[in-house]
């Protein structure tokens, strides 16, 4: 029983909502484990920790192209192979590429959980790229660029990404675009491939109907025996810029204008990390109720990498003079925000609450929290130890001490 | 499992089928031990129909928006039980091959197993409250309605429509699914919200670990009105007419991007087995379709084939979206492999192994959660259907035999229908060198 021996010593407490844990395969690869027994299925999701930060502008869209071609055989199974034994297995298949992480997720019947790890194992480790399916893949890609383009939100979030990170890989978009995507050769994407793709470098996150013992002879068995490798990652301290007067940027293609107010915050690993969480629900509702004549979609979320913590205020504005009454009021609004303990554990029942809901499909867990695993993520449940006093000091460190940005994309005049 | 099984359909014989009439919600409440959640669902029935007959094109997509805002007002009561709702056309809904949203808009929600009560006691202040919208809120609720709502300016939406219109003419499925133009009448707002959000026309479904009996007792007890109403009517199947032209060409703005949707029109009353064997050709169809044009040749970044449901009939529609280069002979050729798959012998036992599980797992995915478990008996006893119909067409898929599956090609035999998207046929000429790209790879 080696591997109960290396366990994490990670894991919820008995009258947790639910149960998790986390543990150590033989060749380092840590992973959680989230029992569910609702339905008689179990989901793996392996998350790589690479993403659009390690690319370079020349072959922006890399990490992307590369989650595509993922699916194209193996050194055991060609394209259809590949596909026909999912099929066979009854098994879900999925992937998704972010700023810092690519995630593969799997669902399939508890009785079959053996052979889509093997099957997902083949495809993350052992695959070929094919040379001869990079060309339609590109094809797919760039043309989903296209219908990206075709909405709004992608100008928006191209100004963003570019005003915030300027000198950074951050700055430039997950998918590339046509050009970049079009210029990668296969020995960059196999480069980068033998690179970044190694357990060294991954986590995995099992959640369903499962018997642990059952479950970590299989995980040993199949992804406990690939050599770990030696990726190391690049940690980064990224900042975004500051300023105290409302930036403008034009987009002349935006049917609207939107604002936003930025903050640098703590990132995920971080003690403050749960408070923030909780602080941003918190505003995000007030906002709503105190903003909803400027936008009834106003929000407050936050974005987090490996590398920074970001809180984003965004709110539709009319132009750039409601705009700037609204940046005025929005600070007004936030050097008198009070915290009641009450609203903090409320808030943290309810995100405790959001993340049991997400455990009802097992494998749309591994997809809600990919991104943070990646980042650090260490306790699913980090809402229930939050204090009402760190909350506080969180909102009060927004009035001041972090960074912030307060951004207007100016588009066209929306037609009432 | 079996024991799950058991007491689900112990509870559905409990509960069964609850009397409707003008005053009461239809209420049907399955207890599922066990769940980490609860789900429910509340349809709104004869959307398309109430429209229709009140003159109110998209009143049931606008007064949603009015349902959401009203839902912010309230959310921190929501919040303290731990609930969570959703709305009309939510995104990410995996329901569009029921195309149930010409029948009824909905408002479904998450809660713990202990607070369905609750939450549903405060979901009914929600809709009476919503009959209280002022002007100013109206005009709100018809800003979020018609601006940047990507969902229902994609192709397939466009596609959707104008394929209702093709095959019902002026039937209730062709009426607009989306509220367009300026701020109606605040009166005929409320006219139309006091009837289609009367409890007489409401069907709940609640599914979680509860105790069934109570809680149907206590919220058949909520959703009861003072009077009697006049709930919207029920109307399942309607007149279809197959067009002459059998193809139409539409453009949109996004004329950058294209779609395709073919459809033929499957046998009228189609029973369970007949149902299972259809939904596992369109599956072996659709692996078909997509894997030569999606993988092999890299000219689909969407692709598909399965039975759609369109009032109260029973399609294959294959849909495709791609570079309007790619359109029209994409169309041609997907009919074409229709014709030779309808024609080929049967598959293998292997062949029908894979396809089976393959159907099986996103079919039961679909059914994971049980605000969708909820979503589906809801579809169900607005069709009359038995409220565990899924499960039965499951075992129905199960026992499709080599032989039963070739049988059912018969099934595929009425007439092509196509809707194609932003088609540039001339284009084809023009791009030779990409052209020559993609057939490389054949």
């Amino acid at each position: 029983m080696l591997v109960f021996l290396i366990a994490l010593s990670i894991s919820a407490s008995p009258g947790s909502p639910f149960q998790y844990k986390w543990v150590q395969l033989n060749n380092g690869m840590p992973v959680l484990l989230i029992p569910v027994k609702e339905n008689p299925v179990i989901s793996s999701t392996i998350v790589m920790k690479v993403g659009l930060k390690y690319e370079n502008k020349e072959h922006n869209g890399v990490s992307h192209l590369l989650e595509h071609l993922m699916f194209n055989g193996t050194t055991k199974r060609t394209q259809k192979q590949l596909y026909d034994d999912l099929d066979r297995a009854g098994c879900y298949s999925n992937a998704s590429t972010g700023d810092h992480y690519t995630a593969y997720y799997t669902l399939c019947s508890k009785e079959n959980f053996a052979k889509a790890l093997e099957i997902q194992s083949d495809m993350i480790f052992h695959s070929t790229l094919p040379e001869n399916k990079v060309p339609k893949e590109k094809s797919i890609v760039i043309q989903e660029i296209q219908r990206d383009k075709m909405s709004p939100s992608y100008e928006e979030g191209a100004l963003l990404r570019h005003t915030l990170f300027p000198a950074s890989s951050y700055g430039m978009k997950v998918l590339g675009d046509a050009d970049s995507v079009k210029r990668i050769p296969r020995e960059e994407i196999l480069k980068f491939y033998h690179k970044y793709y190694a357990p060294s470098n991954a986590v995995a996150v099992i959640v369903g109907d499962f018997n642990e013992t059952d479950v970590m002879k299989t995980l040993e068995d199949i992804l406990g025996k690939i050599p770990a490798g030696d990726v190391k990652g690049v940690p980064a301290d990224v900042q975004i810029p500051s300023s105290k007067k409302m930036e403008v940027q034009k987009a002349a293609s935006l049917p609207y204008s939107v604002y936003y107010r930025v903050f640098q915050c703590a990132r995920v690993g971080s003690e403050e990390f749960g408070a923030q969480e909780i602080g941003v629900e918190l505003l995000d509702r007030g906002l709503k109720q105190k903003f909803s004549a400027v936008d009834s979609r106003i929000s407050c979320s936050t974005v987090y990498t490996a590398d920074y913590g970001l809180v984003e205020i965004r709110a539709r504005v009319k132009d750039e003079k409601t705009a700037l009454q609204f940046d005025r009021e929005l600070s007004v609004y936030l050097k008198n925000f009070k915290v009641s303990s009450a609203d903090v554990r409320e808030i943290a029942n309810r995100m405790v609450q959001e993340t049991v809901f997400s455990l009802e499909r097992p494998h749309f867990f591994g997809m809600l929290f990919a991104p943070q695993i990646a980042a650090g993520l260490k306790n699913p449940l980090y809402p229930l130890v939050v204090s009402d006093k760190s909350v506080g000091e969180f909102i009060r460190k927004l009035n001041g001490e972090c960074r912030s940005l307060s951004l207007l994309i100016n588009g066209r005049e929306e037609k009432q | 499992m079996k024991q799950l099984l058991v007491l689900l359909l112990l509870s559905v014989s409990m509960c069964g089928f609850a009397g409707e009439n003008e005053r009461n919600a239809t209420v049907s409440v399955q207890a599922l031990p066990g769940s980490v959640a609860a789900g429910f669902h509340i349809a709104f029935k004869g959307r398309k129909l109430c429209e229709q007959e009140m003159n109110t094109p998209g009143f049931a997509d606008l007064t949603g928006y009015i349902l959401e805002q009203n839902y912010r007002k309230m959310q921190q009561e929501f919040d303290k039980l731990g609930c969570e709702l959703q709305f009309y056309d939510y995104p990410f809904l995996p329901f569009d091959d029921y195309y149930t949203r010409d029948e009824m808009s909905f408002i479904r929600g998450k809660v713990p197993n202990g607070k369905v009560a609750e939450a549903l006691s405060l979901v009914s202040q929600l809709i009476q409250s919503a009959e209280t919208v002022n002007g100013k809120e109206l005009a709100q609720a018809v800003r979020s309605c018609t601006r940047g709502n990507r969902m229902r300016r994609s192709l397939n939406a466009v596609a959707g429509q104008h394929l209702r219109q093709l095959l019902f003419e002026n039937e209730y499925p062709a009426y607009p699914t989306y509220f367009k133009g300026k701020i109606p009448d605040l009166m005929r707002v409320k006219k139309f919200m006091r009837r289609y959000y009367s409890p007489g026309n409401m069907t709940i479904t609640v599914v979680g670990d509860v105790n069934a009996a109570s809680l149907k007792k206590e919220i058949e007890g909520r959703f009861t009105a003072s009077k009697a109403g006049a709930p919207c009517g029920a109307k399942f199947r309607v007149k279809m007419t197959i067009p002459e032209k059998r193809t139409a060409s539409y453009e949109t703005s996004r004329k950058s991007q294209g779609q395709l949707v073919l459809v033929r029109p499957l046998k009228e009353n189609l029973n369970e087995s007949e149902l299972a064997a259809a939904l596992l050709f369109a599956r072996e169809f659709s692996d078909l379709i997509s894997f030569q044009l999606r993988e092999r040749e890299g000219l689909a970044y969407s692709i598909g084939a399965g039975i759609r449901s369109i009032g109260g009939r029973y399609f294959l529609a294959v849909s495709m979206g791609t570079s309007p280069k790619f359109v029209k002979s994409s169309a041609d050729r997907i009919s074409k492999m229709l014709e030779t798959l309808l024609k080929e012998p049967g598959v293998s036992e292997t062949e029908l192994e894979r396809i089976r599980n393959s159907l099986l797992i996103s079919r039961r995915m679909k059914r994971l959660t049980n605000v969708n478990k909820a979503f589906f008996y809801g579809v169900n006893l607005l069709w009359h259907r038995p409220l565990n119909f899924e499960e039965q067409v499951d075992k129905s898929i199960e026992k499709v035999d080599i032989g039963t599956l070739a049988n059912a090609k018969a099934l595929f035999s009425g007439p092509e229908i196509r809707m194609l998207i932003n088609a540039t046929e001339g284009q084809l000429e023009k791009d030779n060198g990409e052209k020559r790209e993609h057939r490389k790879h054949l």
